[in-house]
């Protein structure tokens, strides 16, 4: 009995340090996004905000606002650029996730499930592009770029977030589609052309596989920082990431880069919870 | 329903031949099992036979029409693949309508079709399951459903029970035997298991490495081998080899060697003296005997008690192992030593060189 105690003890202790260390550091972040600039320079730190208010979020969107002791807070400067990067990134974030998926799954399923030459060395091709880091490619972009009046545009952060996106969730769906039972031989024998078996048979089998690839198209480019910051800042495509940056350099706002945070975890944290049961069934699969 | 012909297929991937030149006819409601080991070419021909692969040359004929271009839809086989492939995401009724949904029938005809598929194998209440909900033998017979439902000019099945448990097993075989005899179709089954093959084909067809090596009925298999391979692969315990001579002596047939001389009377009595040739006897046909020149001397092994008899393995002096069925519940010493006969009439002599039979007359 004690020993059983003591082993849920264990465990309890063990989950609480794993808790403790992922949500430490966000709390520490939404704390700040309900507090104000002075009660975040304070030392010994606050634990939590005394008088939580919601400065931060009204001046991200570019309202002031008045505290009840009659202090105002401005707007941020930086209002235009976030709700831009919103909007930026909610579209780049779609036409990315769309063009992945219909490129990656006819593309997975030929890697996965035909036989052609060359297969070998174009998959380590793929594979290839996903060990590259986002970084050494940037620079031949920006180039590329310049030359091509890309910079920018949305287009060509879409062009440049794909890169990215095609090669990774080629790979995840690649290890999806070779687990899948042989169908094809039943659609052959009941008459089904490849296209029909690909598109009526295989995607619904696939169905949370795709579903889940999809979502981690979204993610990465939703969260993708290193291309936008240097091909989109200050233009009118700038995605929220890049915008977000600006409460980092240029004038420091703490409680403000908090606010935006948060706004920018939304809809990662949408989609974690209406699919989590297909994110776990890929997981069993 | 559909006489099968095959015409000197031979299928090459590379430089390796699947098949070499293989001749085969199966006759119209006929169940054919092609038996061999993995990697024969068993399964590479039922692929020919269904149109999923293509043969590098040769020709496949359907009641005397040539289909080697057609697709499987064309030929309008059903086939039952390893572990009872089904769609995974379909309910049992879609698994079985999938099969209907290219032929064109209407709506109330293949609702029919289909029930009374399922009637067929009594499947009707699992219907609206998926596959996933379904046991090993529930996927079975949905399978059977799915294939039979379209009437099929023949029924392929590749080691359907493979994946099963054997009491399942069991009873599946007997199912789908009863089912090709009453809905009379043209069945191939292909396996690797040779019991699987004796109790359910009006034919068997062994394979091995890409040739037909024997056809003939179960029987014609068991008791008459045409081939070493054929010999030692079908039957339990396994057919019994010796090695000797055979040498003529006062006008008689002598299998001689270091331990046994025994004459050959029988069916070889005729056969064209060779220095060496391989006798083989089935376990079943070898007697536990006193010493003598026609006794052969053993080793006890194992004894292996089977409840209705016994296997008793031995050594035998030339280096082999020798399996003698004695009456159940016999028992020796581990190392005792026995003596065994047989009727050398009962055996088969095969040539080791071309590992085929001996021919009967001296004239070879």
């Amino acid at each position: 009995m004690t020993s059983r105690n003591a082993r849920t003890l264990w465990l309890v202790l063990a989950v609480a340090v794993a808790l403790l260390w992922t949500f430490l550091p966000m709390y520490w972040v939404v704390k700040y996004a309900f507090m104000t600039k002075t009660e975040i320079a304070r030392f010994p730190p606050m634990l939590y905000p005394h008088q939580p208010n919601l400065a931060s979020f009204f001046n991200i969107f570019g309202y002031d606002y008045t505290l009840s002791d009659g202090t105002v807070f401005k707007a941020s400067g930086q209002a235009r650029q976030i709700m831009l990067g919103v909007r930026n990134s909610l579209i780049v974030a779609l036409v990315v996730t769309i063009i992945t998926t219909l490129v990656v799954v006819p593309l997975s399923y030929v890697f996965a499930r035909l036989h052609f030459p060359f297969k070998g060395k174009l998959l380590a091709a793929i594979l290839l592009s996903v060990s590259l880091p986002p970084v050494s490619t940037l620079i031949p972009f920006y180039t590329l770029y310049v030359q091509l009046g890309l910079t920018g545009t949305l287009t060509g952060l879409i062009i440049v977030t794909l890169t990215i996106t095609i090669p990774i969730v080629a790979w995840m769906l690649i290890g999806f589609f070779r687990n899948l039972p042989p169908v094809e031989l039943l659609a052959r024998v009941d008459g089904f052309s490849r296209l029909y078996t690909l598109a009526r048979i295989i995607v619904p089998m696939a169905k949370s596989g795709i579903l889940v690839a999809a979502v981690i198209a979204f993610l990465f480019s939703w969260n993708e920082y290193v291309y936008a910051q240097i091909l989109v800042t200050g233009s009118n495509a700038v995605t929220l990431p890049a915008a977000m940056s600006g409460f980092l350099f240029q004038v420091p706002e703490p409680a403000q880069l908090a606010a935006s945070l948060l706004l920018s975890l939304l809809p990662p944290f949408c989609i974690a919870f209406f699919l989590q049961k297909h994110i776990a069934e890929m997981h069993i699969a | 329903m559909a006489r099968i012909e095959l015409r000197n297929i031979v299928k090459t991937y590379g430089s390796h031949h699947a098949v070499h030149n293989l001749d085969l006819e199966i006759e119209d409601g006929e169940l054919l099992v092609l038996l061999g080991p993995s990697g024969c070419g068993k399964s590479t021909t039922m692929n020919i036979i269904a149109g999923l692969d293509e043969p590098t040359s040769g020709q496949i004929l359907f009641d005397g029409a040539d289909v080697t271009g057609h697709s499987p839809h064309q030929r309008n086989i059903a086939m039952v693949f390893q572990s009872s492939l089904l769609y995974p995401h379909l309910s049992a009724r879609d698994n079985i309508y999938m099969s209907l949904k290219r032929s064109g029938l209407s709506k109330p005809e293949i609702e029919a079709r289909i029930a009374h598929a399922a009637q067929t194998v009594d499947v009707m209440h699992l219907l609206d399951k998926r596959p996933g909900q379904l046991s090993g033998g529930e996927r079975q017979r949905v399978a059977t459903a799915k294939a039979i439902v379209r009437e099929p000019a023949g029924f392929l099945l590749d080691e359907p029970l493979s994946a099963l448990d054997a009491a399942l097993r069991l009873s599946l075989r007997a199912e789908l035997v009863n089912l090709q005899k009453r809905i009379r179709t043209t069945m191939i089954f292909v396996t690797h298991d040779q019991i699987e093959a004796m109790t359910m084909g009006d034919r068997i067809g062994v394979m091995r490495k890409g040739r037909l090596e024997q056809i003939g009925t179960p029987t014609d298999i068991y008791n008459r081998p045409e081939t070493l391979f054929v010999a030692g692969f079908v039957g339990v315990p396994p057919m019994n080899f010796l090695k000797g001579a055979l040498e003529k002596a006062d006008g008689r047939l002598w299998l001689v060697n270091p331990s046994l001389r025994m004459e050959i009377t029988g069916e070889f009595a005729q056969a064209a003296p060779q220095k060496e040739v391989i006798l083989g006897i089935r376990p079943h046909l070898m007697r536990l005997t006193e010493a003598g020149a026609a006794a052969l001397p053993l080793t006890v092994y194992a004894i292996e008690q089977l409840g209705n008899e016994a296997i008793v393995i031995c050594d035998e002096p030339g280096g082999g192992k020798i399996r003698v069925v004695a009456s159940a519940g016999f028992s020796a010493a581990i190392g005792a030593r026995l003596n065994a006969t047989f009727d050398s009439a009962a055996a088969r002599l095969y040539d080791p060189a071309s590992e085929r039979v001996l021919a009967t007359s001296g004239k070879a």
